[in-house]
């Protein structure tokens, strides 16, 4: 039994009192400079995507939970939403700026909220996927499933930069763009959990730390 | 005096506690008496005819790997085991199921005869299982003195599986000119007076024949370690490539390795006029600076090539005086393609 167990907020983020108060459960990770990782930066833009393919509205959905989560001092408008979304350097218009740790904190915040609200169909997405899995189904055989998979594909395609070696081995193959979008649908429905926010936080940052 | 208890979590997948509270000033009073002594735990997981039944340390190691595997489910990086054979393991199977994996010693009634009980659970069944946990996790009425800890997994305690390449596009557009590559060139970058000695090196090479081949002529190396297959030129005045101390540890060159891609990627900015791939081997110092590179291929030491690669202006100069042949570094393959591809490899197992 590992023995150091404890779920408490961090105290070094209370510290600060310009953190908004939702984020303080998110301890700063013990990294070099105080910038998101490349992982981490892709990781969240793409939850993201995972989620407006979800939702019809979810690019207004993340604004309107920017305001709901009063989290504006830090996401100030919709074009720097758009900048933060775009240091995922998969991206077509990747921004060279890093993402800062209370930036990255406050789009954790956003996803897991969103999912929350989204979890009924993430749930019945994931089932419905299981389901034709065991009978060797394709997600075609679902509606709703199948929507979610093509709008997802779209996204894909019309946002990251075909010219990267790692996005045109997805794009050029539905199968890898269904798995990705698949596994982001799964990591969703971790996201919703009690302690989804904690535990994607702290996901960003495995194997980046001392 | 004790008085009994039992605290259930979850829905689909349930934890059932059954305990005693210790706490006499409790009762009577209307807040829940905190469960602190644990008799028994029962696991029913989805899809399972019976729980699985344990005392405290089943509830301990299943807690530890449920969720240390949500965190690994959530980033994609895996965890090295402790111990060799954990007592309650959680591993992917494949992409879409997870298998939980508990010893029987953890398991009640006892028997040495027992199997590993196995079970496989789907993504959702393993977050049901997440959820039970992390429930009681979040009552702090039920065993208080466990708690969970999320914390980012260490460099060390990460089994990193890259990519077998890493590539990227470079910010780089425009058209690219016909440029045949010729010379023979061969960059290192030597202390004390990089720049001046940068400078001779430049001119140096330019000196060199311009034949598409390597030079006869030029000072042969002392010494091509493995896996070295670099064929130019190679006056290596501090002989980092030849006798430097090379940085082995896996999680080093990983790290070394995402600062040298973003050193480099960022640093690309020329359209190239190639239109053959540029090919060299360089060295990083445990900052990740830039301590030398040198061409692999013919074209990777065309001179006009090398300018619009970043790795000039990346160069660090050392700050210690006289050449050092001990200089730790970390040395990879940097392949800069003609369609503005940046590829980045570890020199070693590189497929050179």
């Amino acid at each position: 039994m590992n023995a150091s167990v404890s779920i408490t907020p961090s105290s070094t983020a209370l510290t600060d009192s310009q953190t908004p108060l939702i984020l303080r459960s998110l301890p700063n990770p013990p990294l070099a400079e105080d910038v998101c990782p490349r992982r981490a930066r892709q990781q969240l833009d793409l939850l993201l995507l995972a989620i407006e393919a979800l939702d019809l509205n979810g690019s207004e959905a993340i604004l309107t939970m920017v305001k709901e989560l009063e989290l504006t001092t830090i996401i100030k408008h919709r074009v720097y939403l758009w900048q933060l979304r775009n240091s995922n350097p998969l991206r077509r218009y990747t921004q060279r700026q890093p993402l800062s740790l209370v930036e990255a904190k406050a789009m954790v915040a956003i996803t897991c909220y969103l999912a929350r609200r989204l979890t009924v169909v993430i749930r019945q997405l994931l089932f419905a996927y299981e389901h034709l899995q065991n009978k060797q189904l394709s997600p075609e055989h679902h509606f709703r499933l199948a929507v979610y998979l093509d709008r997802f594909r779209a996204h894909f395609r019309s946002r990251m930069n075909p010219k990267r070696a790692v996005v045109a081995s997805y794009t050029a193959d539905d199968q890898k763009l269904n798995d990705l979008a698949i596994r982001l649908l799964g990591q969703l429905l971790f996201c919703t959990g009690i302690f989804g926010m904690q535990r994607l936080w702290a996901s960003l940052f495995d194997g980046e730390v001392k | 005096m004790n008085i009994q208890i039992q605290r259930r979590y979850g829905s689909n997948c349930t934890l059932t506690l059954d305990g005693l509270s210790d706490r006499l000033s409790s009762l009577g009073s209307s807040d829940r008496p905190p469960l602190s002594i644990l008799l028994n735990v029962a696991c029913q997981l989805p899809g399972q005819a019976s729980p699985l039944l344990g005392g405290r340390d089943l509830l301990e190691h299943l807690v530890v790997a449920v969720s240390s595997y949500a965190q690994r489910y959530l980033s994609g990086v895996p965890v090295q085991h402790h111990q060799q054979t954990p007592l309650v393991s959680i591993d992917p199977i494949g992409t879409k199921a997870h298998r939980l994996a508990i010893q029987p010693i953890l398991l009640q009634p006892y028997q040495p005869s027992t199997p590993l009980l196995e079970v496989e659970l789907n993504t959702t069944q393993l977050f049901e299982l997440v959820e039970a946990v992390d429930q009681f996790l979040q009552d702090n009425q039920t065993l208080p003195d466990l708690a969970l800890q999320v914390t980012p997994v260490s460099r060390r305690e990460a089994v990193i599986h890259r990519p077998i390449t890493r590539q990227i596009v470079a910010f780089v557009s425009g058209l690219s000119t016909l440029a045949i590559a010729a010379t023979v060139l061969f960059f290192f970058i030597p202390a004390p007076k990089p720049i001046e000695n940068l400078g001779q090196k430049i001119t140096t090479a330019n000196n060199l024949p311009i034949n598409g081949t390597s030079p006869t002529n030029s000072p042969s190396p002392q010494s091509t370690p493995s896996p070295s297959p670099v064929t130019t030129a190679s006056s290596d005045p501090s002989g980092i490539f030849e006798t430097g101390t090379e940085i082995s540890e896996p999680q080093e060159v990983e790290r070394l390795w995402d600062i040298v891609f973003d050193n480099i990627n960022r640093g690309w900015r020329i359209t190239p006029t190639f239109e053959e791939e540029l090919v060299y081997r360089v060295a990083v110092g445990s900052d990740g600076a830039l301590l030398g590179f040198k061409g692999v291929n013919a074209a990777a030491e065309n001179e006009t090539y090398i300018k619009e690669t970043p790795l000039l202006d990346l160069l660090k100069i050392p700050p210690t005086g006289g050449t050092n042949p001990e200089i730790v570094n970390a040395q990879f393959k940097v392949v800069f393609k003609p369609s503005g591809v940046l590829e980045i490899n570890p020199w070693r197992g590189s497929a050179q």
